[in-house]
C-alpha cells in the first residue's frame, strides 16, 4: 500500500521505513529471550522460546503495519488535507485548529531558531559541554518560548481580525476521485480475502 | 456634513499590567481619507488599530465605526470586518496552505458563498498584482509578496477601513514602491502607522502625532512632516524630501 501511495518516490519512504525497523528491533531483539517457554534456541546462556519468538514477530508485523499505515497516509496528502480530512470525519474542529496552527506555529519556530542559531555562531559560539554553552542554550530556549508566546499572541490576534470563528472551512471542496474508489476497494478486497480464508477454507 | 467613519471620543486603553498604552484619544475620521499614524516606538500607534479592529478591551465615551457603535451589545465583534488591521509581521497573518485559500480565509468566516468568495480572491489578487501566485506557499514567498498577499486576505473582506501596521517595513525598494502604488489606487478609508515617512508623504493627505499614549498633533501630513522642532521634541526627524525643498 506504502508503494502505491508514494510511487515512485521510494526515496521518501525507504530511510523512513529503515528507522522504523530500527525502532522495533529494540523491541523485538530482546523478547524472545525475555519469554519463558519452550527453547528453540541457545545463544551463550541466554534462552530464546518458541512464545517469545512469536510475540516478537507479531511485535514486528503490527508495528510495521501501524508504521506503514501512518507513512502511506502522510506521505501521500498535505498535513492541511490530513486536518481538514479528520475535521470532515468527525475530530472536533478545535482539535483540528489547535492541530494546523500548532504545526503552521512549529515551522515558525524552527525558521526563528535557525535565525537565532546564525546570530550565536556569527558572535562566535560553538557549542560544546562546558557550563557555558548549557547556559547558552538554557537561555536560547527560554527565548524561544517567550518569543514563541508572543507569535502565538499575534497569530491569535490576525485569526481573530479575519472574522475566524473555530471551524477551518476551505474555498475547494475535495471531491472524491475514480482512483480514490479504485483503491479504497483494492484495500476492502484484500482482507476481505484473508477473512474468507481464514474463516471458510479453514486456513 | 460628511458623517465621520471613524468617531471616537475618549479612548483609553490599558495593557495586561495595567501600563497605559492609550490615554484618553479623540479622533474623527471622514470616508476616504488617507491619515499616517506616526511617533515613537512604544507611542500606541499598534493599540489604537486592535482598538478599532476590535480585539482588545478599551474604554471610552463614544466609539462608532463605519456605523457601528462598538458599545453597544456584542457590536465590537462586527469591527474586524468594517476595520481589517494589517499586522506588522505579515507571517502572523498568513497561515494557510496557499495564497488563494489564504485570501480567501476571511471572506469564508463571513459566511459568504464559494463564488462570492472566488469572485472577491480573484479581484484581490488582481489589485495587488499576484495572480501567478496563487498556487504558492504563502511562507514561501518572498518579504514583499507576503505583505501583499496579506492585504489581498484584508481587500477580499471587503472592509470600509484599511488599518495598516508599519506596511513598508522590511521591504526593499521595489517592493515598497509597488505597495505604496497599491495604496495610492485604493479609495479605502486608510490608517497608515508608519516611520516611513516619506511614504506617508506619498500616500497620505493627513498625520496624527501620537506619543505616550496621547494625540499630540493632528494637521495635512507636509505641515506634520515638516514641523522640525515638534517632531525633534517627540523623537523623530523631518523627512529628507521636506528637508532639501526649504
Amino acid at each position: 500500500m506504502l508503494l502505491v501511495c508514494t510511487w515512485p518516490d521510494f526515496g521518501w519512504w525507504l530511510p523512513r521505513i529503515f528507522w522504523i525497523i530500527a525502532g522495533l528491533l529494540v523491541f523485538i531483539l530482546p523478547t524472545p529471550f525475555l519469554t519463558p517457554g519452550e527453547t528453540v534456541f541457545e545463544w551463550g546462556i541466554l534462552k530464546a522460546s518458541k512464545e517469545g519468538l512469536d510475540t516478537s514477530l507479531l511485535i514486528f508485523s503490527r508495528g510495521l503495519a501501524i508504521s506503514t499505515l501512518a507513512l502511506a497516509l502522510i506521505g501521500s496528502s498535505t498535513i492541511y488535507d490530513l486536518v481538514r480530512g479528520a475535521n470532515g470525519l468527525g475530530l472536533p474542529s478545535k482539535i483540528c485548529s489547535i492541530f494546523w496552527l500548532g504545526f503552521r506555529h512549529l515551522d515558525l519556530l524552527s525558521h526563528e531558531f535557525k535565525r537565532m542559531r546564525v546570530a550565536l555562531r556569527a558572535r562566535g559560539y560553538k557549542i560544546n559541554s562546558s557550563l557555558g554553552s548549557y547556559k547558552t542554550i538554557a537561555r536560547l530556549s527560554a527565548n524561544m518560548l517567550v518569543r514563541a508566546l508572543d507569535r502565538s499572541e499575534h497569530v491569535g490576534l490576525a485569526i481573530k481580525a479575519r472574522g475566524f470563528n473555530g471551524v477551518f472551512n476551505s474555498l475547494d471542496t475535495p471531491k472524491t476521485t475514480w482512483r480514490e474508489f479504485g483503491f479504497f476497494f483494492a484495500m476492502l478486497l484484500i482482507p476481505s480475502s484473508l477473512l474468507a480464508l481464514d474463516f471458510w477454507l479453514g486456513y | 456634513m460628511i458623517n465621520p467613519i471613524i468617531n471616537i471620543q475618549e479612548l483609553s486603553h490599558a495593557y495586561a499590567d495595567g501600563t497605559n498604552s492609550i490615554h484618553q484619544i479623540s479622533l474623527q475620521i471622514n470616508p476616504g481619507e488617507s491619515i499616517a499614524i506616526i511617533g515613537p516606538n512604544g507611542a500606541g500607534k499598534t493599540s489604537l488599530f486592535l482598538c478599532i479592529a476590535g480585539l482588545v478591551s478599551f474604554r471610552a465615551s463614544i466609539f462608532n465605526i463605519s456605523g457601528i457603535n462598538a458599545l453597544e451589545g456584542n457590536n465590537k465583534a462586527l469591527l474586524p470586518s468594517k476595520a481589517a488591521l494589517l499586522f506588522q509581521d505579515s507571517d502572523d497573518q498568513l497561515f494557510c496552505p496557499t495564497v488563494e485559500e489564504d485570501i480567501a480565509f476571511g471572506p469564508i468566516n463571513q459566511g459568504l458563498s464559494k463564488a462570492e468568495v472566488k469572485q472577491r480572491v480573484e479581484i484581490a489578487l488582481e489589485e495587488v498584482g499576484l495572480i501567478e501566485k496563487r498556487n504558492k506557499v504563502p511562507h514561501q514567498l518572498s518579504g514583499g509578496e507576503k505583505r501583499r498577499v496579506a492585504l489581498a486576505g484584508l481587500l477580499a473582506m471587503n472592509p470600509d477601513i484599511l488599518l495598516l501596521d508599519e506596511p513598508s517595513q522590511f521591504l526593499d525598494h521595489r517592493s515598497r514602491r509597488s505597495l505604496i502604488n497599491i495604496l495610492n489606487e485604493n479609495s479605502h478609508t486608510k490608517l497608515i502607522a508608519t516611520h516611513d515617512f516619506e511614504m506617508a508623504l506619498e500616500t497620505c493627505t493627513r498625520a496624527i502625532l501620537l506619543d505616550q499614549g496621547k494625540i499630540v498633533a493632528d494637521g495635512p501630513v507636509k505641515t506634520i512632516l515638516a514641523d522640525e522642532s515638534l517632531l525633534k521634541n517627540h523623537g523623530m526627524e523631518v523627512p529628507y524630501s521636506l528637508k532639501s525643498h526649504r
